[in-house]
């Protein structure tokens, strides 16, 4: 009896439609992912917010505070 | 190994509270998320920061795992095996992705929290990181969810050469019995 993802009872199952699918999705989620990474010249993970708290810590007493990209920018709302 | 029956309901209850409890954490991490980076409170986001590393460490990293050890247990005490079926093993991979992502994150809810705890500027915090990751998150958990409702049909090759080998010795017992 051959059926959905089946060749025949002796022989190995193929993967199902369902499966492939995902794999392939999977798959463009990691390209789409490693594209984003390569793109943003590898900036990810905790380092880019790290980097800039560490950068005020030193800077006790300067008016300057990390921006979004960790750089140093004038700060505006200090009290 | 199998499971004795109540084992193995005491494994599946455990394995869904844990699982259920990680989206559940995954949701509120996401609503946090969102606050903290449109708020226009500068305190409101930096708690949302600070919360949300909180809920990292003592939520979200202790249901992963416990997730995946009760998935692994799940399937290792049951007919159901870790690759015999399609739908277990796209489950194994949704879990420890997502657990591998859950632990390396914390260091960047710690990096923020820190941020906020030291009083930056709010616009130095208000990352959509957070909110892009436990999105991502959500659609991985909500796939599980999907996979382990429906048990979408397919049987991996060892799956099925377990299958075969069972068979045989199914048939081969009563003939040597008669024998």
């Amino acid at each position: 009896v051959t059926h959905a993802g089946h060749d025949g009872p002796e022989a190995p199952p193929r993967m199902p439609r369902w499966a492939k699918v995902g794999a392939m999705l999977a798959l463009i989620a990691i390209v789409v992912l490693v594209v984003l990474l390569v793109a943003g010249g590898g900036q990810h993970g905790p380092g880019r917010h790290g980097s800039g708290a560490g950068e005020r810590q030193q800077q006790s007493g300067a008016d300057r505070v990390p921006s979004r990209g960790g750089h140093g920018q004038a700060r505006s709302d200090h009290p | 190994m199998r499971m004795a029956p109540p084992l193995r309901k005491l494994a599946l209850t455990a394995h869904v509270v844990c699982s259920v409890g990680w989206l559940g954490a995954v949701v509120v991490f996401l609503g946090l998320s969102i606050v903290g980076m449109t708020s226009q409170a500068p305190d409101t986001v930096r708690g949302a920061y600070i919360a949300m590393e909180s809920i990292g460490l003592l939520v979200l990293v202790p249901f992963s795992i416990a997730s995946l050890v009760t998935g692994l247990v799940q399937s290792l005490g049951t007919q159901w095996g870790l690759a015999r079926h399609y739908w277990v093993l796209a489950k194994l991979v949704i879990n420890v992705v997502a657990s591998v992502i859950v632990l390396m994150y914390t260091q960047t809810l710690a990096a923020l929290a820190e941020m906020a705890s030291a009083r930056a500027d709010v616009s130095a915090l208000q990352s959509p990181s957070p909110v892009l990751h436990a999105a991502a998150g959500l659609v991985l958990l909500l796939a599980a969810v999907a996979l382990s409702v429906l048990k979408p049909r397919g049987m991996t090759r060892r799956g099925w050469r377990r299958q075969q080998e069972q068979r045989r010795a199914a048939h081969a017992g009563p003939a040597q019995r008669a024998g």
